[in-house]
């Protein structure tokens, strides 16, 4: 069996079902352990910059990604003007260079805040590393092999619609530049390591995170009244 | 941690069965098959380059029929798997085309193109040619606005050329300015392009072809840029707008509320 293979046939299924099958289990067996591990309580300054950059950038950059998917003819006709394939491309950059810079200000803060770092775990490391390596990597592409935008519904779109129709086509990716085997590769890890990190906050559609106050302290306390009244019940029936 | 491990070998043995179920399951895909027919191959693969008669491009493909290098079956099927590029010397003409390798064919149908072609009895062509391409028709099918009928992707969408520069940066695929001369000329661009020679395109234009008229047109295209001065930008205009766009993203989550910047507690110490 070729690296090709492994690479572009295995590793896809073995990522798919090991992401859909290990986070079903873990929502339905081990539901309190599906968060995204916020340590906003323990720093929350440099968070912001961090955490809003990078999730409204990657949420955008992957939304893209979806969208061609699911709508490549849109991408072409869009594309077959040079201003509008400009705009795209440059508009792309700039949500993963945000993305990038909010990324970079996330791992800044997780090397120099002590409190975040008591609790970091390996784990954290790792999805920090794949997320950073997968930024990175698309900019290379968007910047050195473009127009991605373009190409990318003719390459990797098929590609993975060959994969879910279960007849793997891996001859479109495999004559291209190791960049790009790379970051569909990454992908795969990306996949793999889901439901075994604070990754699987991902599918819990945190939408009311991007519009709420950054910081919600929910104070448990007896309601007055009710508490009044118990009192009162207690005496009344000669209780304490 | 038990129920970690325990999920980790259940989805791990799920995998073995499904990745074990796909490696069986791809060659069953190619089956068994009637022998390829030589011509037939070499029709849909070579007769574009090298023409139906056998008899090739002047400066560009050289001619399979008389060719006495063609006897050599290992050679051939060499250069059929291996593509050929560079100048080379046939019955004393030099040719410089680029011959892409021909991954997509089978051991079978190598067996039975070689046969054909070392039998030397090619038919001859007959109202093949291509009609006269259109210069503009080609430069909108390059850039895309004119798409492409078999929905094959646009050439901007990989390549740079003459004017076209993609924003003065790195493409995944070569300039093509100079395409025309280093085919020797249109015709050879048009029959280059029954089977784009490179190996990324092979697959993307695979199930769609290009028609005869977009050929013809493409190639037109390329002929009239070929002597085309290529100017383009010291600046990555894609870079420097990208960068300018994050620092536009940053500047407006100044704009977000206080209250998400600042966080509820301390709102609440601010109180006091």
């Amino acid at each position: 069996m070729s690296w090709n293979t492994i690479l572009f046939v295995v590793a896809p299924y073995v990522a798919i079902v090991l992401a859909v099958g290990g986070t079903m289990y873990r929502t339905r067996r081990e539901a309190f352990s599906v968060s995204s591990l916020s340590t906003q309580l323990l720093e929350h300054r440099k968070l912001f910059w961090g955490s809003f950059a990078f999730h409204w950038g990657i949420l955008a950059i992957l939304t893209a990604h979806f969208l061609a998917l699911i709508m490549p003819v849109i991408f072409d006709i869009w594309n077959g003007s040079q201003m509008r394939l400009f705009i795209l491309e440059i508009t792309g950059f700039a949500l993963a260079a945000w993305a990038l810079g909010g990324m970079l200000i996330l791992i800044y803060r997780r090397l120099t805040s002590k409190r975040v770092q008591v609790v970091t775990t390996k784990m954290d490391v790792v999805v920090l590393v794949l997320v950073l390596a997968q930024i990175v990597t698309g900019m290379w592409i968007a910047l050195g092999y473009r127009f991605g935008s373009f190409w990318g519904t003719n390459v990797f779109v098929p590609y993975v619609w060959s994969l879910i129709t279960l007849r793997p086509r891996p001859e479109l990716v495999a004559p291209l530049p190791f960049v790009l085997q790379l970051h569909a590769s990454l992908f795969w890890a990306f996949l793999i390591a889901f439901p075994f990190s604070r990754l699987v906050h991902i599918v819990t559609l945190p939408l009311p995170y991007l519009v709420r106050p950054w910081q919600k302290v929910v104070w448990v306390r007896r309601d007055r009244e009710f508490v009044a009244k118990e009192k009162k019940d207690r005496a009344s029936a000669g209780i304490g | 941690m038990n129920r970690t491990v325990q999920l980790m070998s259940t989805t791990a043995i799920a995998l073995g069965l499904l990745t074990a179920a796909m490696i069986l399951l791809l060659p069953s895909t190619a089956g068994a098959q009637e022998p390829p027919d030589g011509q037939d191959v070499y029709l849909a693969n070579c007769a574009a380059c090298h023409q139906p008669d056998g008899l090739g491009v002047s400066g560009s493909f050289p001619p399979l029929s008389g060719n006495p290098n063609v006897q050599d079956g290992d050679y051939v099927k060499s250069v059929i798997t291996g593509g050929l590029s560079g100048p080379i010397e046939v019955l004393g003409e030099t040719y410089d085309g680029v011959m892409p390798p021909f991954t997509n064919l089978s051991d079978a149908d190598i067996e039975s193109v070689i046969a054909y072609i070392q039998a030397d009895a090619f038919e001859a062509a007959g109202g093949d040619e291509l009609a006269p391409g259109d210069t503009e028709s080609g430069e909108a099918i390059f850039l895309g606005s004119r798409r492409l009928e078999n929905a094959g992707p646009a050439c901007v969408a990989c390549h740079t050329a003459a004017n076209h520069q993609s924003l003065s940066g790195y493409t995944l695929g070569p300039d093509l300015t100079d395409l025309a001369v280093r085919y020797g000329g249109a015709d050879a661009v048009a029959a280059a392009l029954t089977n784009p020679p490179s190996a990324t395109m092979q697959p993307m234009f695979d199930g769609a072809p290009m028609t005869d008229q977009e050929r013809a047109d493409l190639a037109a295209y390329f002929d009239s840029i070929s002597e085309t001065q290529v100017s383009r930008s010291p600046v990555d205009i894609l870079l420097v707008g990208g960068v300018i766009g994050m620092i536009i993203f940053f500047a407006l989550m100044l704009l977000a509320p206080r209250s998400r910047q600042r966080g509820f507690a301390d709102q609440l110490r601010s109180q006091r």
